[in-house]
């Protein structure tokens, strides 16, 4: 699978990337994004990824904002460190959340 | 409270009663030429209206002076105007009775000692009777509400408690913790020792504390090092303070609010790093300020953290706490006490 991950804090990008290139190793990783504008700009300029794992809040502000502005067509696992947000995320188009800190098995 | 006698079986008890119990009291009735059945009438009818507005005179006096202090004016209105009422009733019923059975007014007798010790006697029962009933009401009341405040009381701990653990920070720093272990495990035992600091600060201290500004700082370093694990460079912590004012006093948690204010209103990346300065001033002042680039969109928050801080000082009374905002930098400005 091609993954995007969309993640503001490098510790926690990094250990979501080793876990998923863990769990198959032909995920490929397609890039990390960090903020509203960087992930707005890289759906713009790339193909479609077979799936997003999106942090809900990053350093610009929250990832609800990339939908407002760039319409998402793959589908998208948010992460959250608190489930405050977990209904507002199920208002837009996803298909589950994980809570942090993330475990494998999830 | 209407003082009403619900249901109405009880009203119609009542008014059997005092009927019977009448007639049995009037022997004389016996000896009128009227049909008995009209004077049972008359009487029933007598009853009836008198205990009906009755309680309508003392739900009037319940609802004017309401309070359970109160009972005096209560009492005082309620047995003058049911007394009246009763006696009118009664002089009237028993007026006409004789009128009826006479044929005239002439021959009227009215027993006025026997008909005022009636309407008082009459006037105290029922007074004392619906008194009973409306203070039962009054601490049925009291009692909701108690346990309503309790509740409110409860609650308010609870979320305070929930704050002070910070679930927020909690999850974001284990799962911090949890990348450095095996990426660099001598960074991930300094953060547990950092982690253990901060909590054993923030779960200690609570509302009424004041600390020095020392161990603030203190706290604040340990607490600053763990959001730059999380952040790189992207925030920045700098802190000047005079030692002639270490030792002087604060609120507790007064920076670790101002610190997590400016990181959840502001972008933090390392393209555009946050900047939080921390620095003594003037006249005992503390000043926190940090370069602002506002997050977009909708921040969570219940703006309740400034709002806290300020309230406190002035429950201190140490004084205002100044808040400014220009384009490009938020500044916090509190004092110290000695």
């Amino acid at each position: 699978m091609e993954i995007l991950i969309i993640e503001d804090e490098k510790l926690g990008a990094e250990r979501l990337m080793n876990m998923l290139l863990e769990i198959d190793k032909s995920n490929t990783i397609l890039g990390i994004c960090k903020s509203i504008q960087a992930s707005v700009k890289w759906l713009r300029e790339n193909k479609k990824p077979d799936l997003i794992m999106m942090d809900i809040e990053l350093s610009d502000g929250q990832c609800f904002e990339i939908f407002k502005q760039q319409p998402v067509e793959a589908p998208v696992i948010f992460t959250t460190s608190y489930d405050e947000y977990a209904l507002k995320a199920f208002k837009v188009n996803s298909i589950d959340y994980l809570l942090k800190p993330i475990k494998k098995k999830n | 409270m209407t003082a009403k006698i619900k249901p109405l079986y009880i009203k119609v008890f009542l008014v059997v009663l005092f009927t019977a119990i009448n007639l049995q009291v009037e022997k004389n009735f016996n000896y009128l030429p009227l049909p008995f059945i009209l004077i049972l009438l008359l009487v029933i009818g007598m009853w009836s209206l008198l205990f009906h507005l009755d309680q309508l005179i003392i739900a009037g006096t319940q609802r004017r002076f309401p309070a359970e202090s109160d009972f005096q004016k209560r009492l005082l209105w309620s047995a003058l105007a049911v007394a009246l009422t009763s006696l009118s009733i009664m002089v009237t019923t028993d007026v006409l009775i004789q009128y009826l059975s006479f044929g005239s007014l002439e021959q009227v007798r009215i027993n006025w000692a026997y008909q005022v010790l009636i309407s008082v006697l009459l006037s105290v029962i029922l007074f004392a009777f619906f008194e009973v009933l409306y203070r039962a009401e009054i601490n049925t009341r009291l009692l909701a509400h108690k346990k309503e405040l309790e509740k409110l009381q409860l609650q308010s701990s609870y979320e305070m408690l929930k704050a002070q653990v910070s679930p927020h920070f909690l999850f974001n720093s284990l799962n911090s913790l949890s990348a450095l272990i095996s990426k660099n495990p001598m960074r991930a035992e300094q953060f547990v020792d950092e982690m253990s600091t901060v909590y054993r600060y923030l779960l200690r201290s609570n509302e009424n504390e004041l600390s020095t500004l020392s161990e603030e700082l203190h706290f604040i370093r340990a607490y600053g090092s763990m959001l730059k694990t999380r952040f790189d460079d992207g925030l920045q912590i700098r802190i000047h303070a005079d030692d002639r004012l270490i030792y002087h006093k604060l609120p507790s948690l007064t920076l670790q609010l101002l610190v997590e204010n400016a990181v959840k209103h502001n972008e933090v990346s390392e393209d555009k790093p946050l900047i939080i300065k921390i620095e003594t001033g003037n006249d005992n002042k503390l000043c926190v300020r940090n370069n602002l680039q506002k997050k977009k969109g909708v921040v969570f928050s219940n703006k309740l953290g400034l709002k806290n801080i300020i309230s406190r000082y002035r429950l201190l009374g140490m004084g205002t706490v100044d808040v400014t905002e220009t384009e490009t930098e938020f500044i916090v400005s509190l004092s110290l006490m000695a």
